[in-house]
């Protein structure tokens, strides 16, 4: 039970009965959500939402401590909702087992909270927040870890930076087509090669495989033809953990390098504008007849030094050798025998290193030596607990400084891996919150000048790589002049006949003026276009297709022009008083 | 091009109908020969009233926008014109709200246009007559005028 006179002595009764009453929203209840959800219960907030989608897995057990092995399969929403009241009964806790982008969590729900908690891992998801958050003028309260690191900060419109205001660093994962069917670079085969080493020897974790397929790799490029067949290839490939255990060796990797690529030369459509892929053999990669000496493995040590690309020959001896250690491993593993990708258990990294190579020869990407494989195989980051508790504590620092009304000391803190150098030596730095980015075309900017080739660039690139994909729109609706060019989301048109058509003809030609709005999002915003032949329609990189040339602030503009016609007005007129 | 205004009332419009609209009732924008929508034109279906000489029928009209809206009040057109006393020959309907002089107000949404029209279909204004024939039906004799009615919201039903 909680011990309200206790927080009345320490907060004071009447910033306690602000707390107890202020209806607040935390979305995510996964590693900070859980320590938040804790804190804010044992803070004294009594009326609190949450909302995630996801249920509870066994690898969450070790840092979300909410959850119990028993709770395994469940809403995490749920379940956090249960275990936080036995810190607080009377609490007033509803939880949402859903996807924070779901219209019914639209503006006119975000509007009924007086705070907003982000506990989220994910930039798409935490950007939607931060627009719902502007639009409804809500104080959101952001935080994020990586490892050691942490950073938690509040965003208010118009007083502080926005969430989008300072470009963030793409996150590290891959559209799971790439990695399955069109890997185009090394580290796309290590994220296969360690996906394939859990789906044989351990628990499958997608974490590093982009499920949804959205990632902004495959660009507008490729129509939903080839989306299809990627789709069936990957469904036709499809072998359980228990199938591929069976296998021995040879048969492995004849389903890996001959089969399964056999499978995605049959999808003519993939290979139209790449490379289509080689089939590598066991008996083509051992020497045909010359079994025995393959099986022994790459013998000595040494005789594999860490630096050196291996041959085809190398990788498979390689690969037998390891799959053969593996495989007593997990026989000697016993009742659970679920072997976890460790890049300093040789074995392991040898096993990832051979199938990411043999992979790349299949592919035509220049193979790894073992030495830069660990290096992109190692490099995740684990999610640590205590750095999710000291964010989750912050929140609800900075939340009780917004409820005081006290926003001017709002700090954005730093949680650091090393402390600072210097006399005090702090491993949580604060400093000011930072204002708007007048640039940012979310909370500032209202007139972004596209540069595009409107004659060679489809709607659906528009649509997907430029508007879902860079400016994270969930249901963009396009205009010009007087007519709607596209609309999505609900009760909308159906208008994707219209999206194979070039930009310029639907009306976005060179200097015309696009309103883009979202529904969902509540915002706004005009695209000033400039058409530019030399941006190639061929490009790979989506990147490569547009470019944004600038972003103005149109309040501001007519603030300052305003001002400029005040200041001019002042020398020749008479003072007026107003 | 509409001006600013025009346009960003209209993608108001459009954007409040497609959260709420009443029951059977539809508004779009019309389609152009490119496939885009026409802001200024919306194709729309007015459902007769439950319990009415009206009912089962889905009345088809055009609202026409023009650059000085919401200033001035778009134009309510049947497609086909309706036999009706405030319906003129060629399918315009007259209603208060809809003039200018009158009872319009830049802020009526297009919901409440639509609905007002489906009010005037049960509810003619006897003072304001656009037609003839359904005039004098309407004011000399009732039963013949709802007879007319009733078989005209059939042949619209059995041609669905
Ligand atoms: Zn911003």
């Amino acid at each position: 039970m909680l011990d309200y006179s206790a927080l009345a002595a320490t907060l004071g009764e009447e910033l306690l009965q602000k707390i107890r009453s202020t209806r607040v929203l935390m979305v995510g209840t996964g590693g900070i959500g859980c320590e938040l959800l804790k804190n804010l219960v044992a803070a004294g907030f009594a009326n609190i939402e949450c909302i995630d989608f996801d249920a509870i897995d066994v690898s969450n057990l070790n840092r979300q401590f909410l959850f119990r092995k028993a709770h395994v399969g469940r809403p995490k929403s749920e379940v956090a909702r249960e275990s936080a009241l036995r810190f607080n009964p009377d609490a007033n806790i509803v939880a949402h087992c859903g996807s924070i982008f779901d219209a019914q969590f639209g503006t006119a729900y975000f509007s009924s909270f007086g705070l907003v908690f982000n506990a989220l891992d994910n930039l798409p998801a935490r950007r939607h927040v931060n627009r719902l958050c502007l639009s409804t003028n809500t104080p959101l309260i952001e935080s994020g870890t990586a490892g050691y690191l942490g950073q938690v900060t509040v965003i208010r419109k118009d007083a502080t930076e926005c969430f989008e205001c300072q470009p963030k660093p793409t996150p590290k994962t891959y559209p799971v087509c790439t990695i399955r069917t069109t890997p185009s670079a090394p580290i796309h085969c290590i994220v296969w090669a360690k996906y394939m080493f859990a789906k044989v020897f351990g628990a499958v974790d997608d974490d590093d495989v982009d499920d949804d397929g959205s990632g902004s790799d495959e660009g507008g490029e490729g129509g939903d033809e080839e989306k299809v067949a990627m789709l069936q290839a990957m469904a036709q490939t499809r072998k359980s953990g228990a199938q591929l255990r069976a296998m021995d060796a040879p048969q492995l990797f004849d389903y890996l390098f001959s089969e399964q690529i056999a499978s995605l030369l049959a999808m003519d459509v993939l290979w139209k504008t790449r490379t289509p892929p080689q089939i590598i053999s066991w008996a083509e990669a051992t020497g045909a007849g010359d079994k025995e000496a393959c099986e022994a493995g790459p013998s000595a040590a040494g005789g594999l030094r860490s630096q050196k690309v291996w041959s085809v020959a190398e990788a498979a001896q390689a690969f037998a050798a390891s799959h053969a250690a593996l495989v007593a491993q997990y026989a000697a593993a016993g009742e659970r025998p679920l072997l976890s990708f460790d890049k300093d258990a040789a074995d392991c990294m040898r096993f990832v290193t051979a199938l990411a190579n043999l992979r790349a020869r299949c592919f035509s990407i220049a193979p790894s030596s073992e030495f830069d494989a660990k290096a992109m195989a190692g490099n995740i980051i684990p999610a640590i607990a205590t750095t999710n508790a000291i964010a989750a504590g912050l929140m609800v620092v900075e939340a009780v400084k917004l409820l005081r009304e006290a926003a001017d000391e709002c700090r954005t803190s730093f949680i650091m891996q090393y402390p600072t150098r210097g006399r005090k030596a702090r491993y949580l730095n604060a400093g000011p919150v930072a204002p708007p980015n007048p640039q940012c075309f979310v909370c500032q900017a209202q007139f972004v000048t596209l540069a595009i080739n409107t004659v060679a660039t489809p709607l659906s690139f528009f649509v997907d790589a430029v508007l879902r994909g860079h400016f994270a729109l969930q249901e963009p609706s396009i205009e010009v002049g007087s007519a709607v060019v596209y609309e999505s989301g609900e009760g909308a048109e159906d208008m994707d006949d219209q999206l194979p058509k070039m930009l310029d003809a639907v009306r976005i030609t060179d200097s015309a003026h696009v309103s883009v709005t979202d529904y969902l999002q509540d915002c706004e915003f005009t695209f000033v276009i400039a058409h530019d032949p030399g941006l190639a329609p061929g490009a790979d990189e989506s990147d490569g297709r547009f470019r944004i040339l600038r972003a103005d602030h149109a309040k501001r503009k007519r603030e300052d022009d305003q001002a400029g016609e005040a200041k001019r007005a002042k020398p020749n007129e008479e003072p007026t008083q107003s | 091009m509409a001006s600013g205004i025009a346009r960003g009332r209209l993608t108001q419009e459009r954007k409040r109908w497609r959260k709420d609209h009443p029951h059977s009732f539809f508004a779009k924008p019309r389609k152009l020969e490119d496939g885009t929508l026409d802001m200024l034109t919306w194709n729309c279906g007015i459902p007769g009233a439950e319990g009415s000489i009206w009912e089962g029928g889905v009345f088809k009209l055009t609202l026409t926008f023009g650059e000085d809206y919401p200033s001035k009040p778009p134009v309510a057109r049947f497609n086909p014109p309706l036999f009706h006393p405030n319906v003129y020959p060629s399918g315009k309907v007259c209603l208060s709200i809809l003039a200018e002089d009158k009872g319009w107000s830049p802020s009526i949404t297009i919901k409440q246009i639509l609905l007002g029209i489906q009010t005037l279909l049960t509810e003619p204004n006897i003072q304001d007559p656009a037609q003839e024939a359904a005039w004098v039906s309407f004011r000399d004799d009732k039963k013949e005028y709802e007879r007319v009615v009733r078989a005209y919201v059939e042949r619209l039903r059995a041609t669905l």
